[in-house]
């Protein structure tokens, strides 16, 4: 007698950063088949902002975008993170939803965090597993989230290569090599010899140990910063002038800060002279880590933000402040689906020179300086 | 005597200037750049006193077509070389103001570091371009825009908010009967108000000021800025061409080796751009080519890098 096959559900997550490969591991370990949303490219955006509220925020545009693309190749069930009570985002989902019933999709919305818990993500999950052993479910996240840090440390790591390397685009290349071997390893053990390769090969690249380069902060709303098509691949373009970026914002991050609130909540603190409570989202992480960017010799700040974010809106009229308190340059960006590339890139190549600028004279110039507050920046050179 | 040249594309002017070690001006021109770059650098070569030029830098938003035209060895952004010039003849400078054709922006100096700046991110409301409608609308030579402000007895207040509304106003103003120098006197006003309400808003404007770019000519722009701040305005003597000058002067300081620079002859040579949609993903970015003599000389305009030359 010959049992009836159950077809696997096709599951699909919207793009963020390359932490799909992880979400992917996630949703194969459930039994589940995952459907890889197509690649973020200008249709992607055109179709999310056509469907959507014209001042709803970047993230959920993209978002929609990939899931009517991912929709058109055979997904059957979404799944969106959401928390509610952080700000809009705790909406995405619901709304999403009815907006792709009402485009006539047929399909199922799952979202994680759909109570506003930490740990709702389980009943969440076991809701897609019908019937999968817990202990497999247990182990495809930890696979996951494996995979997750892999992701977050190699890409920090090309992060500050990008600055010192000599063969320019080098680290980019070994990245994107590792990471599509990321994609198809199915085991921690597979992983932790993949993370020994990659470390390795990381390096042997030539770097220029005289470099000097200037480093700069980035701060700012979780998906903007986090996915470059959202920001116009800010973090390469300062790559490829020569900076050092150090972003703070990750997955394994927001996982550590969702696990441990009080180590989320030690950031927000070191902005306490600033602002004492939190303003949604991440905005008072935004505050707490430019105050340690200024305190720890980093030359400037960059804070990005989707156009119409309310936390990091009003995180940036602070930031001002911050900025002429501690003399640590800021430069916001507010993106939208218009945001226009040529004004992006002269802002950035001007925020650079002008912090190179600023290190060469005051190293120069130094004996006429001496009575300047922020003797910080002499030292750093 | 070595001598530098400085070349300044901007979407209304195209401004060239030649410096000598001592950073002062040898030659200057303004030009308007017509919807053509190339054409008109090209003009602009032509016009310059030809001397010996070792080092040649440019800026502006056509900064790096400019570059590729004309071999340059350094290329930057308007805010650097702005903020270079005016210190140059301003040396303790503390606040730029530099409003040009189609952007204006503002750039906080301490101690002779830049600091700050900022620049018009949503319209182009109080900039050079509409300010030259507008005086073709009343039919003023724009020579005699700002000094026609100057005269007013009662300036009416506009609506400087955005250029449709503030035309708008201007219109209403008008038709109710108000004199034309009182609407053009409101009208530098409220380019006065709306520069400083988003350029310049959180910035500490401190003294020394310096006023620079095409509308720095516009006398009673100069007049609403001494009356919002309250302080004195510096009108640089080239003030119309100090991208141009700071572009010289960075490559001065940059003084290279040997030059990049193609010659005045290149001028005769015929430059081509063209540009085709790359739709190899769905990303279609737009590809510009530009061709030196039927050669590819540059190419860029992709995402992912594929074609850039």
């Amino acid at each position: 007698m010959s049992s009836i096959v159950r077809q696997p559900l096709k599951v699909t997550i919207p793009h963020m950063g390359n932490y799909v490969i992880a979400f992917k591991a996630l949703i194969e370990g459930l039994g589940c088949e995952m459907v890889m949303p197509p690649p973020i490219t200008r249709r992607t955006i055109e179709l999310g902002s056509r469907h959507s509220p014209e001042f709803v925020c970047l993230p959920f545009k993209i978002n929609l975008g990939n899931y009517i693309e991912a929709l058109d190749s055979g997904a059957q069930v979404l799944l969106q993170a959401g928390r509610a009570g952080a700000c809009r985002y705790g909406y995405y989902g619901e709304v999403q939803e009815l907006i792709l019933k009402d485009l006539g999709y047929d399909f199922r919305m799952v979202c994680l965090f759909s109570g506003g818990k930490q740990f709702d993500f389980i009943s969440s999950i076991r809701s897609l597993a019908n019937g999968v052993p817990i202990l497999r479910i247990l182990r495809a996240s930890y696979l996951a989230f494996l995979k997750i840090k892999f992701i977050d440390e190699m890409e920090s790591r090309v992060r500050k290569l990008r600055a010192y390397e000599i063969d320019k685009g080098k680290s980019d290349r070994l990245l994107q090599d590792s990471l599509k071997k990321l994609s198809c390893v199915r085991s921690a053990r597979g992983i932790s010899l993949l993370r020994k390769e990659t470390r390795k090969k990381f390096d042997t690249v030539r770097t220029d140990d005289g470099a000097r380069p200037v480093r700069i902060g980035i701060v700012g709303e979780l998906y903007v910063v986090m996915e470059p098509h959202a920001n116009l691949d800010v973090e390469r373009k300062l790559g490829r002038m020569g900076v050092e970026v150090i972003r703070p914002m990750s997955l394994s991050s927001l996982l550590r800060y969702a696990v441990f609130p009080f180590l989320s909540r030690r950031i927000s603190r070191e902005g306490r002279d600033f602002i004492r409570y939190e303003l949604g989202a991440h905005a008072a992480h935004s505050i707490g880590h430019t105050v340690e960017f200024a305190h720890t010799g980093v030359d400037g700040v960059i804070h990005l933000y989707p156009f119409t974010c309310m936390p990091e809106v009003s995180s940036r009229a602070i930031l001002g402040n911050v900025a002429r308190t501690l003399n640590i340059p800021v430069l916001h960006f507010s993106f939208s689906e218009q945001t226009g590339e040529a004004g992006v890139d002269t802002r950035l190549e001007a925020f650079v020179d002008m912090l190179e600028r600023k290190r060469t004279f005051r190293t120069d110039f130094r004996p006429q300086t001496k009575t300047t507050t922020d003797s910080r920046l002499t030292f750093e050179v | 005597m070595k001598t530098f040249l400085g070349i300044d594309v901007g979407s209304i002017s195209t401004n060239l200037a030649i410096v000598n070690e001592q950073k002062s001006v040898v030659d200057k021109l303004y030009l308007r750049t017509e919807g053509n770059p190339i054409t008109a650098i090209q003009q602009g070569l032509l016009q310059l006193e030809r001397v010996e030029i070792s080092g040649v830098g440019t800026t502006g938003s056509a900064r790096r077509l400019a570059g590729v035209v004309a071999g340059a060895d350094v290329v930057k952004t308007e805010i650097i070389a702005h903020a270079v010039a005016a210190q140059h003849f301003v040396p303790d400078v503390r606040t730029i103001i530099e409003i040009g054709g189609q952007d204006s922006k503002i750039i906080i100096l301490r101690e002779g570091v830049v600091v700050d700046f900022a620049m018009n991110s949503i319209c182009a409301a109080g900039c050079g371009a509409f300010l030259d409608h507008q005086a073709n609308r009343l039919r003023i030579p724009i020579q005699d825009f700002g000094c026609l402000a100057l005269n007013s007895k009662h300036e009416v207040n506009i609506a400087g908010r955005c250029t449709v509304f503030a035309e708008s106003d201007m219109i209403h103003k008008q038709q109710m009967g108000h004199c034309r120098e009182d609407i053009v006197s409101g009208l530098c006003s409220a380019i006065v108000r709306n520069y400083l309400n988003n350029v310049g808003k959180g910035k500490e404007i401190n003294a020394p000021i310096v006023f620079q770019g095409g509308v720095a000519a516009n006398a009673g722009v100069r007049r609403a800025f001494e009356k919002e701040l309250g302080a004195e305005i510096i009108v640089p003597e080239h003030f119309a061409v100090m991208g141009a000058i700071g572009a010289a002067i960075l490559a001065l300081e940059n003084n290279p080796a040997k030059t990049g620079f193609k010659g005045f002859d290149v001028a005769d040579k015929s430059f081509l751009t063209s540009s085709f949609v790359c739709d190899d993903c769905p990303n279609l970015c737009e590809i510009i080519v530009i061709k030196e003599e039927g050669k590819i000389t540059a190419r860029w305009g992709s995402r992912c890098g594929k074609w850039n030359v």
